[in-house]
């Protein structure tokens, strides 16, 4: 998971020519059950409502039909788009970890465009927390990057122990060179991790 | 028959420039390193940016469909 990519095609916002892209990661599928349940169960509901109309003459008369056509397309619409805007917005939450930083790009479709980064050598501590079975049972969780004067925290991290690990190795690995002393070259190959 | 024609359409256009407008909105935010590569670890991973199109016209398709079938039940 850690092999870095010198001749690497992806670019972000806000990296540094040096800088190479070891992994990235968007936060995990759970965070779009919410909205894909929330927007079933406003289609169920819609449905039941146009199947009750229908059944028991209750707009017999052409207005009343015909507003309540505009009120249910209005809903239909509004919880299909509402949907969608979570979905991209799931593109648009990336975590990209370089062998220098650790960067969260968190965008919204409009109003919302936030880039926050970590130097990998000032920091201090990784904690990761896992509550309840199903962030235990999914391996997804919360990352806390402490640095100097600095807290970055990442919800729903994916596979959460394996992030964590390589997190950890890379400051090990990281920590030598804030003082000039290499002990690793990140350019050179390392063994993939099969996943 | 005119009306009823004539309201389907306006609405079927609204939902067409509903889903290009968050689409368009989508790709002016989007980075390259939003969708899936060699090193995304991510637990969606299969998302590549061409079936991202396809499934947004689907549901495009979709909801064209749903509203048409919503107009001759109701109108």
């Amino acid at each position: 998971m850690v092999t870095p990519m010198p001749d690497i095609a992806i670019d972000f916002p806000g990296r540094d020519r040096d800088e190479l892209v070891l992994f990235y990661f968007r936060q995990h599928w759970i965070r779009l059950l919410g909205p894909f349940l929330r927007m079933i169960v406003w289609t169920v509901v819609l449905a039941a409502g146009i199947w009750l109309l229908t059944l028991i003459d209750l707009a017999d008369q052409t207005g009343t039909r015909r507003i309540m056509l505009l009120l249910f397309s209005f809903f239909f619409l509004y919880a299909q788009f509402d949907f969608l805007n979570e979905f991209y917005r799931h593109f648009l939450h990336v975590i990209v970890v370089t062998n220098r930083k650790i960067h969260r790009i968190k965008k919204t479709l409009f109003f919302t465009d936030d880039h926050q980064s970590i130097n990998v050598s000032a920091l201090q501590d990784v904690h990761k927390s896992q509550h309840g079975p199903v962030q235990n049972l999914l391996a997804f969780g919360t990352l806390t990057l402490e640095a100097q004067e600095s807290v970055l925290r990442i919800h729903f991290v994916p596979d959460i122990q394996r992030k964590y690990n390589a997190i950890l190795h890379l400051r090990g690995w990281e920590a030598p060179r804030a003082n000039g002393t290499p002990s690793h070259d990140p350019t050179s190959p390392r063994p993939r991790d099969n996943r | 028959m005119f009306a009823f024609f004539t309201t389907l359409i306006i609405a079927e256009i609204t939902v067409v420039a509903a889903e290009a407008a968050l689409w368009f909105a989508f790709r002016s935010k989007a980075v390259p390193i939003s969708f899936p590569h060699e090193t995304d670890a991510s637990s969606l991973r299969s998302f590549t940016f061409a079936r991202l199109r396809l499934l947004i016209a689907l549901h495009t398709l979709v909801c064209l469909i749903a509203v048409a079938l919503l107009f001759f039940l109701l109108w």
